[in-house]
């Protein structure tokens, strides 16, 4: 379509906080998502995309973006992908990781998952429930055994006396 | 510190779960001490179901050598985590091995178990001397039937630094009906080889540096490809129709240079041929004298040399191997010239050259009319490489349409130039600090130097140098 009348095509996208945006046709469908929709023929007035804010859909576009005007090298992307998540807080990356599987984008999802993942590593089990706001509900006796279970993935690594 | 809101437990399970097959092994699991929620989402993770597992020790998440317990903890606890019925393929690359631990049986044991179709067992080490020999374990393999399990869906076996005796071998290449590919590395109880057909679907068996090797007889139909590297043997191959490919390397790769004879029942019928002739120092024969004899190697269509020389030594013997294959229609010569650090580790060890030094006349007419491509790696521009590409270019002047020049050679991993036409005496001199001498020249200038050499060889050849 976009090659017949030479001019790319813009999609318009709407967030549950019925917020518009607009974005090209060949950066969007990098979400498969969005692409099945278009491929359906739905993409004729605005796509609602129920499940993403509008904060977070400004900032998944803001990759998209970025990430297709990148040339196939993955070096550069990888880099760009690194950059682009790099001042990102874990409430943010908790939303784009949401998004990305909602929209289905799976180098978004990889590459977000893969930053939170590396942000638990090495980490002492009392360090990463604090960050992580996690519950503790096991009761000291369930927790030494789980402990005890799995004892081999806990040699040299930092333990703490406050959890 | 963190907000309120900032709580990693508000996302779903499958999205945790992505997260957690983000991780090591290791850190998954220990997630599941966080607390109930987290206590077997580690489970979900691919890995327990994957159909292909792979192990390594040298190339671990973090780039380091895993510890022997740890690596070991590693693998135990996948296998025994692991809930898909089949594993299709199985690898394990352990090269810090140290004791003779049943934990490797039960691996094997896990092999069979899960119906393996591609296996694995790879404890080559970078330290020789820390070699423990483990013994591939033959009683699992005895009371196997239909009802137990056993390799019975086994096509690829590869065992490098695994002891294995006669009769397990005997039994992978007879009992494993499926099984395409043998190759086993550096086993110490391995003596006689013999592959009599029972397995119809055996295209290729490599048998390397077990030293204590007598035989190898092979009689196979579909067979397709051997790889031996070695001391002498005997080799027999018979009835087999279908078998086009060899490499050799080792001590018995010299026998069939020069003994071609020994060969001639299935030489004949070779369209691929590699051939790793390495000098020998400070013992072996020295080889001064070309062989009466040529192999033949009526069928051959790619020959692949990789040969230990010295700086300025003549190749041009190795034209009366392409001589010998008239329907050759590519050629390939990796030259590993010895460096200065050899030389410098001790000056006076005399080393024994696989190859004689034949002249120019010897390699004349010969009108080869076949040759298409050739190529020379490890290229240093030396006078000899000139010679010998030069003579190639007349022998097959008629056919010849490209020549390959790579410059590329390990000398490069240390220094940045590399020797120069130099003569003996000036040879055996130690190198002082890295400076550059009048005779050495760096890989550039190796490169200008075969740019030279292409210009002044027929036109209508192409050449490629890299």
């Amino acid at each position: 379509m976009a090659a017949e009348t030479g001019t790319p095509t813009t999609l318009t996208l709407k967030s549950n906080d019925d917020e518009l945006f607009s974005v090209a046709e060949s950066a969007a469908i990098l979400s498969v998502t969005i692409r099945n929709m278009v491929e359906d023929g739905c993409a004729g007035g605005v796509i609602p995309l129920d499940n993403v804010d509008g904060k977070t859909l400004a900032s998944v576009i803001t990759y998209m973006n970025g990430i297709s005007a990148i040339p196939a090298d993955e070096e550069k992307k990888k880099s760009y992908r690194d950059k682009f998540l790099s001042d990102k807080d874990f409430e943010t990356l908790a939303d784009m990781v949401l998004a990305a599987n909602y929209l289905n984008m799976s180098c978004l999802m990889d590459a977000v998952s893969a930053k939170i993942a590396q942000v638990m590593e090495k980490k002492s089990v009392g360090w990463v429930r604090r960050k992580f706001g996690i519950e503790n509900d096991y009761t000291p006796e369930e927790e030494a055994a789980v402990k005890e279970e799995h004892k081999w993935t806990f040699e040299g690594v930092e333990t703490d006396d406050d959890n | 510190s963190c907000r309120n809101n900032c709580m990693i437990d508000q996302l779903p399970d499958d999205i945790l779960i992505a997260i957690l097959s983000r991780m090591g092994v290791e850190e998954a699991v220990r997630t599941s001490v966080l607390s109930s929620r987290w206590r077997y989402l580690w489970k979900h993770t691919s890995i327990y179901n994957s159909e292909t597992l792979e192990f390594d020790d040298m190339y671990t998440d973090t780039g380091t050598k895993m510890d022997e317990t740890k690596f070991k903890d590693l693998v135990n606890h996948v296998l025994k985590s692991h809930q898909g019925p089949l594993v299709e393929s199985f690898i394990i690359r352990y090269g810090n091995v140290r004791d003779r631990s049943i934990d490797i049986d039960k691996w094997i044991y896990f092999a069979m178990r899960k119906e393996v179709e591609s296996f694995e067992l790879n404890f080559s080490s970078c330290d020789v001397w820390l070699d423990f020999g483990y013994k591939f374990p033959e009683f699992l393999l005895s009371h196997s039937s239909c009802s137990t399990p056993s390799f019975q869906f086994l096509r690829s076996l590869v065992l490098v630094e695994v002891d294995i005796e006669d009769e397990v071998v005997r039994y992978f290449l007879d009992s494993c009906y499926h099984i395409e590919e043998v190759c086993i590395i550096g086993s110490n109880t391995t003596k006689n080889v013999e592959v009599v057909g029972r397995s119809p679907f055996l295209r290729e068996l490599e048998i390397s540096e077990c030293w204590n090797m007598q035989s190898i007889k092979i009689s196979a139909k579909y067979i397709f490809c051997l790889t031996y590297q070695g001391s002498e043997i005997s080799l027999q191959i018979e009835r087999t129709p279908m078998f086009f490919e060899l490499a050799l390397g080792g001590e018995f790769c010299e026998s069939f240079i020069y003994e071609p004879n020994k060969h001639s029942s299935y030489s004949f019928q070779l369209k691929n041929l590699a051939l790793i002739l390495q000098a020998e120092f400070p013992f072996g024969r020295e080889r001064t004298i070309a062989p009466a004899d040529l192999p033949r190697l009526h069928a051959l269509e790619r020959l692949e040399l990789n040969i230990e020389s010295q700086v300025g030594r003549s190749l041009l013997f190795f034209t009366s191997l392409i001589k010998a294959s008239p329907r050759l229609r590519e050629f390939r010569i990796q030259v590993n010239v010895f460096t200065a650090k050899l030389h410098s580790y001790s000056p006076r060890i005399r080393i024994m050259m696989p190859f004689p030094e034949v002249s120019t006349v010897e390699s004349n007419g010969v009108d080869h009319k076949n040759l298409k491509v050739v190529t020379m790696v490890g290229y240093c521009g030396c006078a000899s490489e000139e010679d010998f590409l030069v003579q190639l270019s007349k022998m097959a002047e008629q056919s010849l349409e490209k020549i390959v020049i790579d410059t590329n050679c390990d000398y490069y991993l240390n220094t940045d130039w590399v020797m120069y036409r130099v003569t003996e005496e000036e040879w055996e001199k130690p190198i002082e600090n890295n400076k550059q001498k009048n005779t050495t020249m760096t890989r550039f200038h190796a490169k200008i130097h075969a740019e030279k050499l292409a210009s002044s060889i027929a036109s209508k050849i192409k050449f490629l140098i890299t």
